[in-house]
């Protein structure tokens, strides 16, 4: 029963909780983040009540994972060099990463790793993901209200740093 | 300025950003899974996670193999082909120096019951021979406590798995320690050219000091045998000395899939005896497959909830007859395959990843092609 469970929501939820560990830590390289967040749902299904969806609720584990990973690689930078948190994560330079870059997506991508995590939860989440406000509240343990409103923020704080890259020529000529 | 209407753009823009699981990583992932390890075409991963949770995880690779779901248990016959004695120590006796290459030693006093133990050996890797030894504490199949210990370097990589360790100087004991958010404790110390890592689980109740004060009490050589013994080891060579059947790799190798990776495991557990030949070819980048050979003996140990991502098939699978032999279609379509069958020799067989149906029967056809 809990197996077959896990499958279903393997096959349903794989690509979105993949699609927010990318765009939430800025890397490609998510694979044992992704095989982490369904180990862990296999641990914790016997405490899943239900009264979230299975999305939400995948995309919570996720979002707890990728916080774990961010907090072990600010450890290892300030122990192996020092270097300032904000200037995490490196560039990825994987295949994936690497077949983005022509796209205009790319600059979004990285723009979007220059958020605070809260703004960044919710641009995915709400932004990427679409799930609706209501999802997005239960995602992150939110008020409804208090989605809206940081959405609100964090996409005027992307849009300022999409500014901010210079690159506010294309980016005006693409949106308008 | 900003106005709404161009952050309403950049929202839809936003929705554009989606992505899909590389169907490599989707089948690794899956596979990862079922038997409850990390990935192990990863050899900076020194110790595969699901055995320091003891052996009773492993009837969930069983399942995995897929063969088992369908009652399909053929008598098992006897070995076909030379075993590596020296490499498949048996748990009756066991010399630690001999096949560990150092003396285990446990704490004089522990807060729970010893449960079991394991002595491990992955051998062959690309770093090397990894040997270590494990204790688990706890009650019944419940392990609330967790010794792993080996040679500098044997037991785990922790940069990959855990990296925020506070370092403490607990009597002469110098140690690194980890308090996770879900209550679990880690320490890692070296004593006497041995390197320990302790994790206490969130159920035991033991708290990081009671941990550290443990630490100071390993001073008790282990003198019974270990319950379980495991061997690992990688390539087609090195499994055909350790398992006691015949390993087939596949000799079709399908258009976009290259670089291989072969594992074999031997676990011992009393009387019960697990194999497994696993084969796994990588596509380009979108897919995977993987082929297994697992054979056990004697009776099982009892498995608490085994799970299985992959073979979940429902009602009676469709039958092909391939190479002589009749094939259970788990799952089929266009990207995705998943066969198993059962050789005279009681091996169960599976064979899945991401191609047709068409393309992994000829896969399975070319194992048995001379």
């Amino acid at each position: 029963m809990g197996s077959a469970k896990i499958d279903e929501w393997f096959r349903d939820y794989a690509d979105e909780i993949y699609s927010f560990l990318v765009r939430f830590t800025g890397t490609y390289d998510v694979e044992d983040m992704l095989q982490e967040t369904f180990l862990r749902a296999v641990k914790n299904l016997p405490h899943f009540r239900g009264d979230s969806s299975p999305r939400t609720w995948l995309i919570a584990i996720s979002r707890n994972v990728a916080t774990d990973y961010f907090r072990r690689r600010k450890r290892v930078a300030m122990r192996e060099t020092e270097a300032d948190f904000a200037s995490l994560p490196s560039p990825d330079t994987s295949p994936d990463a690497l077949a983005e870059l022509s796209d205009l997506r790319t600059t979004l991508h990285q723009a979007i790793q220059t958020l605070k995590p809260d703004y960044r939860s919710v641009v995915t989440l709400r932004g990427i993901l679409e799930l609706s406000t209501m999802e997005a509240a239960e995602t992150l343990g939110w008020s409804e209200t208090k989605v809206r409103v940081t959405l609100y923020r964090a996409l005027k704080a992307l849009h300022r740093q999409l500014e901010k890259q210079q690159l506010h020529g294309g980016i005006h000529a693409w949106l308008q | 300025m900003v106005t709404v209407e161009t952050l309403e753009q950049l929202l839809d823009e936003l929705k554009s950003m989606k992505l899909t699981v590389p169907e490599v990583i989707r089948q690794r992932v899956r596979i990862n899974m079922n038997q409850q390890q990390p990935l192990i075409h990863r050899q900076h991963r020194r110790f595969p996670r699901w055995l320091s949770s003891g052996v009773a995880v492993i009837p969930a690779v069983a399942v995995a193999c897929g063969a088992v779901a369908y009652g399909a248990r053929a008598s098992v016959g006897r070995p076909n082909h030379p075993t590596a004695v020296n490499d498949q120590a048996s748990v009756e006796s066991y010399d630690y120096q001999k096949q560990l290459g150092f003396q285990p030693v446990l704490p004089t006093q522990a807060p729970l019951p010893l449960t079991q133990t394991m002595a491990s050996k992955d051998l062959n890797t690309s770093g090397g021979d990894y040997r270590i030894f494990l204790a688990n504490y706890g009650s019944g199949t419940d392990q609330y406590l967790t010794v792993m210990e080996g040679r500098s370097g044997h037991v785990e990589d922790r940069h990959i798995v855990r990296v925020d360790w506070r370092k403490r100087l607990i009597g002469d004991i110098h140690l690194e320690e980890l308090v996770l958010p879900n209550g679990e404790c880690q320490i890692v110390f070296t004593q006497r050219g041995l390197e320990y890592h302790l994790t206490a689980f969130k159920k035991s109740g033991i708290s990081v000091t009671q941990l550290e004060q443990l630490c100071q009490r390993f001073s008790q050589p282990v003198t019974q045998p270990p319950d379980v013994t495991h061997v690992g080891t990688f390539g087609v060579q090195q499994a055909e000395k350790l398992l006691s059947f015949p390993v087939l790799p596949p000799k079709y190798i399908p258009q976009g899939f290259g670089q291989s990776e072969v594992r074999a495991d031997v676990v011992i557990r009393g009387s019960y005896k697990w194999e497994s030949f696993m084969y796994q070819l990588f596509g380009d980048k979108q897919a995977l497959i993987t082929v297994q050979e697992l054979r056990t003996e004697g009776k099982e140990p009892n498995a608490p909830g085994a799970h299985n991502l992959s073979t979940a098939a429902v009602g009676q699978p469709r039958k092909l007859n391939i190479a002589g032999y009749s094939v259970s279609v788990l799952r089929h379509d266009a990207q995705y395959t998943s066969l198993s069958w059962v050789m005279q020799n009681g091996v169960h067989m599976s064979a899945e990843g991401g191609v047709d149906l068409a393309t992994m029967t000829k896969v399975v056809d070319s194992m048995y092609r001379k």
